[in-house]
């Protein structure tokens, strides 16, 4: 306002420019980014001449997540990361150690990749496969010479049910389980991709495959894959799979058609609302009750008209027609490969929507969902709710405020990147705390636990029936790999598996088969024999005592630095290793024990001859290195068995679970 | 003896055990909660009879008649061919329903299924946030306060002693959950197969020190070894669970060895074979009651979201339920021969999320509403119709909204008048004496559709 009373609007007529723009940032309209701490200054110089100059502090967040210290980023703070994010992963101890003397972002930035391959977390000689899953059965159910699998065993990986004559059939979802499950336990592809791709198609975002139908719901999966890979921003991811023929066909809104000449809608608002509150975690609960049930969501209902799904006849080659639905949608007016007209256009509601108190226009649901998107991840409730679930999920079953609050800074400053957030987030002191509990669930559990006994790729590859060896388990324990136990509501979580006594009772069952599921010992084929040396992946030149043997087993497979290692647990442990048998059998034999007595810690403190038996067999050798085959296997069957036993102990359910 | 002598001594005292306990004491009461996932939209199964007023079964045909597979000309058609006229024991009202219920109907007509009318359970239409609300027995909280405890759990409190929540779906719901923060499962028994809960025994058939042996032995004696001490806060959990399957498995298995299950049970020719497990496991824990001292029982059943497809998808699920040959029926059969004070002693409470709307959608389904209508069955129940099943206001124009009626409105839904809280409490009381204000303390300020009164809902 001029002295005359007059007025100009002021931003029309100045220019803002940063003294540092490595520190701080400054667009046309005056909106200013910082970059670094620091001091900066911003000048203002308008068209009049007249000019302004404003110091500015740049200084981190209150909330923003701090990195964990040097001195807390242990090899037990790198395994936990490999847990949480990776299934534990076949990095090497080597490997370990050299993340834990790396500075905690560095490594972290090693370990948390999107790539198709990190040869960090894969066995010795892995062989990289393809990331996307039709690509990995397509190489696992071939002849390639260099697939590795066992030739007899390559049908189970197929697209296609495949009997032994190679006559094919109907599209195979058990194949296509058993290939996300080879992709995260063979070693071959990068497990925190596929992570990371399971939580979004199985939990976030979730859709069971036998509804949406195996061959789009391939496709749904593969597209999250082909995004993290080129790191896709969040908001883009989200509605790229808002997009998708699996969504689109389980949700029904295949159906929901607009007439554009009457206005008569017909369809159904499950997705409209699902789309919110799943997708987004836009819960409605800060907006207007009537506003959000009868406009945002009823009128999300209309968005999603025109997003029929086509049918091509023979789709994946497969002899069912219930297999022959097909991805992407084609959201333009067309004839489909089986001659069915999909107005996709003309049957969308045309006009543009009000949603979320924003008009959102577009010629089709896609071009609509293409709008909308940014709109919502803008919403406060998107980013109050998104990080903390994301967070959740990997890593921590009961976020405080605090917490919280910390973890939704770092959402906003990873900028709608999924990467640059898991990695701040795993790099932090809110991951590091001592106040983090996280429960496992079927699939973490499982996984890491078969992830750290493979010692080399011929195991993975030929050593298990992989086609069968974790599947069984898996569903006996609730967690059927893309079936999420409650639908859209996403698959078995941490806190529901972990205290279940049914699964806890079913673990037990596992480890008592150690040679199926936990490691196999030995086999022997196409000629090709193959005998399990846990050597493979212990320290260069380890100390094969029972005692230094089981501390190291006891980390490689429950991570928690010893610290829940009591002497009840150290005594089993030993005798297994040391003898092949309990410590109740060693008692019994040596001391006259009962044979079914339990042991606590304080009959350790007050039964001075159970400690030297203890200590007796600790000075053991496990001979692993022995020339002897015979002695060599038996000591590799040791290291199963103990291993069997670790597998079932309170640790391998939950982690920091001491609150 | 030899081991199969010693296998009939097991099955002799396991018999003997199960009558013993029947012949003790009266059996306590026990409620089964049949959660029924994804909001089920009972105004599909209950439709008004031909006689009804007929500007409200023309409304009623106009909103709904396009869920049907058939295209019926007209209401009388559509209820014709799709329901069952059954009369209200409790008065002079008749009622339709489905055809796929007609167990369920049966049981209605003779007077041991309650139907209350315009029962509100939550007030959204979320899922997992009206679940937690049926869950938790309890309006008005936060969908984020997960932490919780269930009705079931605070009712299992109350009884006290050692009572038991046993859960038999696969997943262990809130409803089940206790009040002790540090471990929400104190009370609850986790029977997802009834018949395999015992822990792995060591193989007799095998030498000690035999691998497998050697590990059960191993495992064992770590987990019974673990005081108080030896293991930290939260850990301590896996270990009193691991005490549960070891003493209470053991015994069910051997209490079970001895009682086959019925062949009508184990060859259930239904839809969803969790939820034939489940009506196993419900055979199964009347078996076993003394043993697990089961007060309250959780089942589940999941589908009910029924967007589109709502008639073929809800008629496969409904038989399943609720028809003769179904779930329920078969177990109930089986039960009031070998377990008849059991069954005798059991009522079933059928919770769902909420309603649905009243106008199909135009994909063959319904969208999410609110008020819904709430099933009590069981021998004791005082059975009838339980306020206003089919209010007329539901078809009346209304000025508020361009003179349009609750049947020709997207979004209308049945109105909740009737709180279910109140029904809760009054089974709770009944089955187990002054425990109904201490699982629901403050049901007063809720609401009841005028001329309703639960007084009577369930007899001594």
């Amino acid at each position: 306002m001029y002295s005359d009373g007059s007025r100009l609007p002021l931003e029309t007529a100045i220019r803002w420019t940063s003294s540092d723009t490595a520190m701080l940032r400054i667009d046309s309209a005056g909106v200013a980014t910082a970059v670094e701490e620091g001091i900066a200054s911003i000048l203002l110089v308008h068209d009049s001449g007249l000019d302004d100059r404003v110091d500015i502090r740049i200084s981190p967040h209150p909330d923003s997540p701090s990195v964990v210290s040097q001195s807390d980023w242990t090899d037990t703070a790198v395994r936990k990361v490999l847990d949480v994010f990776a299934y534990g992963s076949h990095a090497s101890d080597a490997t370990i150690a050299r993340w834990a003397a790396m500075a905690p972002e560095a490594a972290v930035a090693e370990i948390i990749t999107f790539d198709a391959f990190n040869d960090k977390l894969a066995p010795p000689g892995a062989l990289p496969l393809p990331p996307r899953l039709a690509e990995i059965q397509a190489f696992l159910s071939s002849d390639d010479p260099d697939n590795p699998l066992r030739s007899d065993r390559r049908r189970f990986f197929a697209t296609l049910n495949t009997d032994v004559n190679g006559t094919t059939s109907s599209f195979s979802q058990r194949n296509l389980q058993r290939s996300w499950l080879f992709a995260v336990t063979g070693g071959g592809s990068n497990p925190v991709l596929h992570k990371t791709a399971f939580f979004l198609s199985n939990y976030q975002m979730a859709l069971r495959a036998s509804v949406a139908t195996p061959g789009i719901f391939r496709a749904y999966y593969d597209q999250f894959v082909d995004d993290l890979l080129t790191r896709t921003p969040m908001t883009e991811l989200i509605t790229n799979a808002a997009k998708s023929a699996a969504v689109s066909y389980r949700y029904g809104h295949r159906d929901n058609r607009f007439n554009n000449a009457n206005g008569d809608f017909s369809g159904n608002d499950d997705f409209a609302r699902e789309y919110f509150q799943l997708f987004f975690r836009l819960l409605g609960e800060t907006e207007d009750d009537d506003y959000h049930e009868n406009v945002s969501i009823e009128n999300n209902a209309m968005l999603l008209t025109g997003s029929a799904v086509d049918r091509q006849p023979d789709a994946y080659g497969s002899t069912s027609h219930q297999d022959w639905v097909i991805a992407p949608i084609n959201f333009s007016d067309h004839v489909d490969a089986s001659g069915v007209t999909r107005a996709n256009t003309r049957l969308h509601h045309a006009a543009c929507l009000e949603i979320l108190r924003h008009e959102v226009c577009g010629a089709t649901a896609a071009e609509k969902l293409d709008a909308l998107g940014p709109i919502v991840a803008r919403h406060h409730e998107v980013r109050a709710n998104l990080p903390v679930y994301i967070a959740g999920f990997f890593a921590d079953d009961r976020i405080d405020e605090v917490e919280a609050r910390t973890i939704r800074r770092a959402w906003l400053e990873a900028n709608d990147d999924l990467l640059t957030f898991l990695r701040s987030y795993a790099s932090s002191t809110v991951f590091h705390s001592r106040q983090r509990t996280r429960s496992r669930s079927t699939f973490d559990r499982n996984l890491s636990l078969m992830n750290r006994v493979a010692t080399d790729s011929i195991e993975v590859y030929r050593g298990r029936e992989q086609q069968d060896s974790l599947v069984g388990p898996l569903e006996r324990q609730g967690g059927v790999v893309f079936e999420p136990s409650k639908a859209v509501f996403g698959s078995q979580t941490g806190p529901e598996a972990a205290l279940n006594t049914a699964i806890l009772k079913d673990a037990i069952e596992v480890a008592l088969a150690t040679d199926r599921v936990f490691g196999r010992l030995e086999s022997s084929v196409d000629g090709e024999s193959w005998l399990k040396d846990w050597r493979l992946i212990m320290p260069e030149d380890p100390a094969l005592d029972a005692a230094s043997v089981a501390d190291w087993l006891w980390q490689r497979l429950l991570a928690d630095g010893l610290e829940n290692q009591n002497a009840a647990a150290r005594a089993q442990l030993i005798a297994l290793l040391a003898t092949g048998t309990d410590f109740n059998l060693l008692a019994h034999e040596e001391l006259g024990h009962p044979l079914d007595r339990p042991y606590g810690v304080a009959d350790f403190a007050t039964e001075p001859a159970l400690g030297a038996l203890v200590e007796a067999l600790a000075s053991e050798r496990i001979e692993l290195d022995a020339q002897d085959e015979a002695r060599r296997r038996a000591a590799n069957q040791r290291m199963n068995l103990a291993a069997g036993f670790l597998s079932v102990l309170p640790y391998a359910f939950a982690e920091e679970y001491a609150q | 003896m030899n081991r199969r002598e010693f296998a009939a001594y097991l099955a002799y005292s396991a018999a003997a055990a199960v009558g013993s306990a029947w012949a003790a004491a009266p059996t306590p009461r026990t409620v089964v909660n049949v959660m029924l996932f994804g909001g089920i939209d009972l105004r599909f199964v209950f439709m008004p009879t031909p006689d009804y007023d007929s500007g409200y079964l023309a409304a009623l045909f106009a909103a709904r008649k396009s869920l049907y597979p058939e295209d019926y000309p007209d209401y009388a058609t559509l209820f014709e061919a799709e329901y069952t006229t059954v009369q209200d024991p409790r008065g002079d009202r008749r009622i339709g329903v489905h055809r796929s219920c007609d167990y369920l109907a049966r049981e209605f007509a003779d007077g041991r299924v309650a139907i209350v009318a315009n029962v509100s359970t939550s007030d959204n239409r979320r899922h997992d946030h009206s679940q937690l609300i049926v869950h938790a027995g309890e309006s008005g909280i936060p969908s984020s306060d997960t932490d919780r405890n269930g009705w079931g759990g605070r009712f299992v409190e109350a009884v006290g002693g050692n009572a038991a929540a046993l859960v038999l779906s696969p997943d262990v719901p809130l409803v089940a959950y206790g009040s002790l923060a540090a471990n929400r499962l104190a009370s609850t028994f986790h029977a997802a197969d009834f018949r395999k809960l015992a822990l792995p025994a060591e193989d007799p058939r095998r030498a000690n020190d035999h691998p497998r042996n050697a590990l059960v032995r191993a495992i064992d004696s770590y987990y019974r070894g673990q005081a108080a001490g030896d293991i930290a806060g939260g850990y301590r959990k896996f270990v009193d669970n691991y005490a549960l399957l070891r003493d209470t498995g053991d015994r069910i298995a051997t209490r079970l060895s001895a009682n086959p299950t019925p062949a009508a049970i184990d060859t259930l020719p239904l839809n969803n074979p969790s939820f034939r497990l489940q009506c196993r496991n419900l055979y199964d824990s009347w078996l076993c009651k003394d043993i697990v001292n089961s007060r309250f029982v959780t089942m589940s059943y999941g589908g009910w979201d029924t967007h589109r497809a709502q008639s073929e998808t809800m008629a496969a699920q409904l038989t399943d339920l609720f028809g003769n040959g179904g779930g329920l029926q078969t177990t109930f059969t089986a039960a009031d021969e070998s377990v008849p004070a059991e069954r005798e002693a059991t009522v079933v409470y059928f919770a769902s999320d909420f309603g649905r709307q009243l106008a199909a959608n135009g994909g063959q389904g319904t969208d999410h509403g609110h008020g819904n209508y709430a099933l009590l069955m069981g021998s004791r129940v005082r059975g009838g119709l339980y306020g206003d099943a089919f209010p007329l206001r539901e078809a009346r124009s209304d000025p508020a909204f361009d003179g349009s009626s609750p049947f020709e409105r997207r979004g209308a839904d049945i109105e909740g008048l009737t709180s279910s809280l109140r029904m809760l409490q009054r089974t709770c009381d009944w089955a187990e004496p002054g425990t109904g204000d201490m699982v629901f303390p403050d049901t007063t300020s809720t609401p009841i559709e005028t001329g309703v009164s639960f007084s009577d809902l369930l007899s001594a």
